[in-house]
């Protein structure tokens, strides 16, 4: 029998503000995404979690959740550092860490959770050390059982600083009385449509037969929720080192405040793209395929993805082809939101190389540009047209590439 | 809040066996001894790595420090007031 552990750490970045700031322990803490005006919480503490303050919550309107909120503006190198720490902590027990979330992983223990007394035991060591060696106030809760699906679950359990263990014994106690909104892979649209089937508990999943769930989803994810229903999950955890590479990239941001000025909307447009593309050459990556979504003052968005005709990895080409999207959109309201990415995307030794001699000289002043940046920091040397342009860091999470 | 200062100070640290610990700190010409250190984080700035220190003082201010490798220089980063 495998042994899984998946750890989640509580109200993760609030958690992180509240060790470095003895302040703000004990007191309703939410952790802004950036300095933009008009930004989301992105982090909860515990104690701003009780008022109804979450992730996704707005600025303005979390004061009349909790009148005694505290803001504090995150900064993600702090916690890419932490997610560092952890990571390390968790590889002195095994090489099968799977890092499914910024603030949660899988770990596999089959192999080496005799050599530490069994996978409670290293639960309970991890928990421990990342108080002693990352924080005091810094907390996780631990599910342990014989497969993903199971440990995520019961992880979820006991929070803050919980340790669950599933066993034969105790598997369908669980199970049974778990609202089937609480599992992990049943969403709002899912939950819904199984509502609608008439099934509202995890004995309505396992009795429902097997005709009726594959007719509503599909073959793959009918099977998915049947297996669910009774604790079966044999996905393998998946060491963070071998995962797989990004299939797209793509960064967005919210405006200080609405724009209408098309000249403007193209500088961030370039912006973006710039973003999108070292990141893309940072990974030794190329793509074929540009979009551009806008979201409106009204919360309503629009966008579309074009084929370019060339591998690209480069800023100017791909706000060149995000501009001419941008003519072809349906653009009657001010602009609240704008992203870009790139899709169908290679490993640079897939892709044909440009022989022609202006994308081989482009390629070098890249290639410098990506040099002086790396030597001397981000954005030492960029496009003309960006001077005095700035994105502010965002704390939206951890990149594939920051730990 | 935390509120900028963004000023150099002198400092008197410990180098220890790869760990740098701040210890007491001169700032607008006061004194400050640091009585905790509640976090410490790291990030590289192209060549250079800066070190970033969450402290307690003796007295009860929260402030953010920092240390550049290159320039071998302190920084009060931030201040938090209630």
């Amino acid at each position: 029998m495998r042994q899984i552990l998946h750890i989640d750490m509580n109200s993760y970045f609030a958690t992180v503000e509240q060790q470095a700031n003895p302040k703000l322990r004990g007191k309703p803490v939410a952790v802004l995404g950036s300095h933009a005006k008009r930004t989301i919480i992105v982090a909860a503490s515990v104690e701003a979690k009780k008022f109804g303050v979450k992730t996704g919550t707005r600025v303005e309107e979390a004061p009349l959740l909790c009148s005694n909120i505290v803001f504090v503006h995150g900064e993600p190198r702090k916690y890419a550092h932490v997610t560092k720490k952890f990571i390390e902590i968790f590889e002195d027990y095994t090489d099968r860490v799977e890092i499914f979330s910024i603030d949660e992983a899988f770990l596999d223990v089959t192999k080496t959770a005799k050599l530490y007394g069994g996978a409670e035991n290293i639960a309970n060591e991890i928990k421990r050390r990342i108080r002693s060696e990352i924080g005091e106030y810094i907390t996780c809760s631990v599910g342990v059982a014989s497969n993903k699906f199971l440990a995520k679950t019961a992880s979820d359990l006991m929070k803050p600083d919980g340790l669950v263990v599933v066993t034969p014994e105790n598997k369908d106690e669980i199970l049974l009385g778990l609202p089937l909104s609480e599992f992990c892979g049943i969403g709002r649209r899912i939950h819904q449509r199984l509502g609608a089937l008439g099934i509202h508990t995890t004995l309505d999943l396992r009795n429902i037969s097997n005709i009726i769930l594959n007719k509503e989803f599909g073959i793959a994810t009918g099977e998915k929720l049947k297996r669910m229903a009774y604790g079966l999950d044999n996905s393998p955890v998946t060491s963070w080192h071998d995962r797989a590479d990004a299939k797209s990239y793509s960064h967005g941001r919210t405006m200080n405040k609405d724009v209408t000025d098309m000249n403007e909307v193209r500088k961030h447009i370039l912006l973006l793209s710039e973003k999108v593309a070292t990141h893309m050459r940072k990974d030794d990556m190329m793509g074929m395929e540009v979009g551009l979504w806008l979201r409106f003052k009204d919360f309503t968005g629009t966008g579309k993805s074009m084929k370019i005709g060339k591998w690209t990895h480069d800023g100017l080409e791909i706000a060149d082809a995000a501009n001419v999207i941008l003519r072809q959109l349906d653009i009657r309201q001010p602009i609240r939101a704008i992203g870009v990415y790139v899709g169908r995307v290679q490993r640079l030794t897939n892709v044909p190389v440009s022989l022609l001699p202006e994308d081989k000289l482009n390629d070098k002043i890249l290639s410098a540009m990506d040099s002086v940046n790396k030597r001397y920091g981000t954005n030492v040397v960029t496009r003309a047209r960006l001077t005095g342009v700035k994105i502010k860091e965002i704390v939206s999470g951890m990149g594939r590439d920051k730990f | 809040m935390y509120n900028t200062i963004n000023q150099k100070i002198k400092m008197m640290a410990l180098f220890d066996g790869g760990k740098i610990i701040p210890k007491v700190f001169k700032w607008q010409n006061r004194d400050y001894k640091v009585k905790e250190i509640s976090i410490c984080y790291e990030e590289r700035e192209g060549r250079s790595i800066n070190y970033y220190f969450g402290i307690e003082t003796a007295d009860g201010n929260v402030m953010k420090l920092r240390y550049n490798d290159e320039k071998l220089t302190w920084w009060l980063d931030e201040i938090w007031s209630d």
